[in-house]
C-alpha cells in the first residue's frame, strides 16, 4: 500500500502536484531528520541535510528517475549529503575553520527546526564515538533497513568489508554503552 | 553487562522521537512549492531531446522489425488465377502481358516460342517498331510510357 501510494505521488509530483510534493515531505521528514541527528550528531547540520535533500528532490520533478522505493531514495539521499558534510567538516577542522563556520549557520537559522528526544541524543552521542563509515554501516542498516549490499554500494566497498564495518560498530558500542552503565 | 545482540535489538527498537517546529516546517514546504513550481515551468532541455532521439530510435527499429517479420511470414501473394474463362489477349494491356505471372504462364503454355510471342505481342500493343527487342528494352519502354 504504502509503496503503491509512493508510485502515486511520484507520478503527481512529476505533473507538478504541489499537494503531492507536501505529501511526500510530511511523510518522509520526520524519518529523514532521525537518520541525519545519528550520523552527524549535530541537530543543525542536520537539519540542513534534510533540507538540502529536500530542495534538490524539489526541483528535480522534470530529471527524476527512482528505480526502487521512495523512502529507500530519500534516505540515500540523506546519507550521501551527511557524509559529505562529514567530510567538508573534518576538512574544516584540520584547517581550524570550524568555529567561524558555526557562527555563519547560526545567524542563517534563526529559528530551530527540530527537537530531537533524549533517547535520539544518547544514541546518537554514543555512535559518534565510532569512526564515520562503522557509524553509517549500523545506522543504515539497523535504523534505514538497508541491506549490506545496499550500503556496501553507498560507500564503494565490498559486501564483506561493509560486514566487518558493522561487526565493529556494535562491538564498540557495546563497550561504550557497557562502560555507561558500570558508570 | 549487554551483548552485541541487545544493542543490535535497542538501536532497532529504539523510538527515537523528533518534535517538529510547526512554523519552521510550513515555511520550507512554501519554499519547496515555490522550488517545485519552477522545476515545473522550466522548459525541459537534454533530457526531452534526449528522449525524443531515444523515440525515433525506438521507432525506427518497430518499423524494420515489422518489415522483417512480413518479409518472413507473410506469403507472398501469387497473382489471382482467374476461375473464369481467360480474358483474350486483346483485353490485356502492354503492361500486364509482361509480367512475371504472364511470362510464366505463356512459358508453361508454349515454352520460349511462347514466351517469345508474348513479348512481341505486347510490343506490337506498345507500338515499338523495333524488329529486334529484348524484354529489358520492353520493360524499359513501358517505364518511359
Amino acid at each position: 500500500m504504502g509503496v503503491l501510494e509512493d508510485k502515486l505521488f511520484i507520478v503527481r509530483f512529476k505533473g507538478g502536484s504541489r499537494a503531492a510534493l507536501c505529501r511526500i515531505y510530511e511523510k518522509y521528514r520526520t524519518d529523514l531528520l532521525k537518520l541525519a541527528a545519528l550520523l552527524l550528531n549535530d541537530g543543525a547540520e542536520a537539519e540542513d541535510a534534510v533540507h538540502d535533500v529536500f530542495v534538490a528532490f524539489a526541483r528535480s520533478a522534470d530529471r527524476l528517475r527512482i528505480g526502487g522505493s521512495l523512502k529507500g531514495y530519500l534516505l540515500t539521499c540523506v546519507a550521501n549529503n551527511a557524509r559529505n558534510r562529514n567530510r567538508a567538516k573534518q576538512h574544516r577542522q584540520t584547517v581550524g575553520l570550524d568555529e567561524t563556520d558555526a557562527v555563519a549557520c547560526e545567524s542563517a537559522t534563526p529559528e530551530q527546526w527540530v527537537t530531537y528526544s533524549e533517547e535520539l541524543q544518547r544514541w546518537s552521542d554514543a555512535l559518534a564515538q565510532l569512526p564515520y563509515e562503522q557509524r553509517e554501516a549500523v545506522t543504515l542498516h539497523l535504523r534505514a533497513g538497508m541491506t549490506f549490499r545496499q550500503i556496501a554500494e553507498l560507500q564503494a566497498v565490498s559486501v564483506n568489508t561493509a560486514k566487518g564495518r558493522y561487526r565493529y560498530a556494535l562491538e564498540k558500542l557495546r563497550a561504550t554503552l557497557n562502560g555507561e552503565l558500570e558508570r | 553487562m549487554r551483548s552485541a545482540k541487545d544493542i543490535e535489538r535497542s538501536l532497532k527498537q529504539a523510538d527515537l522521537d523528533v518534535d517538529v517546529n510547526t512554523r519552521t516546517d510550513r515555511a520550507i514546504q512554501s519554499e519547496l512549492v515555490d522550488l517545485h513550481r519552477e522545476a515545473s515551468c522550466r522548459p525541459s532541455t537534454g533530457d526531452g531531446a534526449l528522449s525524443r532521439v531515444k523515440l525515433g530510435h525506438v521507432a525506427l527499429a518497430a518499423v524494420v522489425m515489422i518489415a522483417v517479420v512480413g518479409a518472413l511470414f507473410i506469403p507472398h501473394r501469387e497473382p489471382p488465377k482467374s476461375k473464369d474463362t481467360p480474358r483474350p489477349v486483346a483485353m490485356i494491356s502492354a503492361a500486364e502481358m509482361l509480367t512475371v505471372g504472364q511470362l510464366k504462364a505463356a512459358y508453361h503454355r508454349g515454352g520460349l516460342g511462347a514466351l517469345e510471342a508474348q513479348c512481341e505481342k505486347a510490343a506490337k500493343k506498345m507500338d515499338v517498331r523495333s524488329e529486334k527487342l529484348s524484354i529489358g528494352e520492353l520493360i524499359v519502354e513501358l517505364e518511359d510510357r
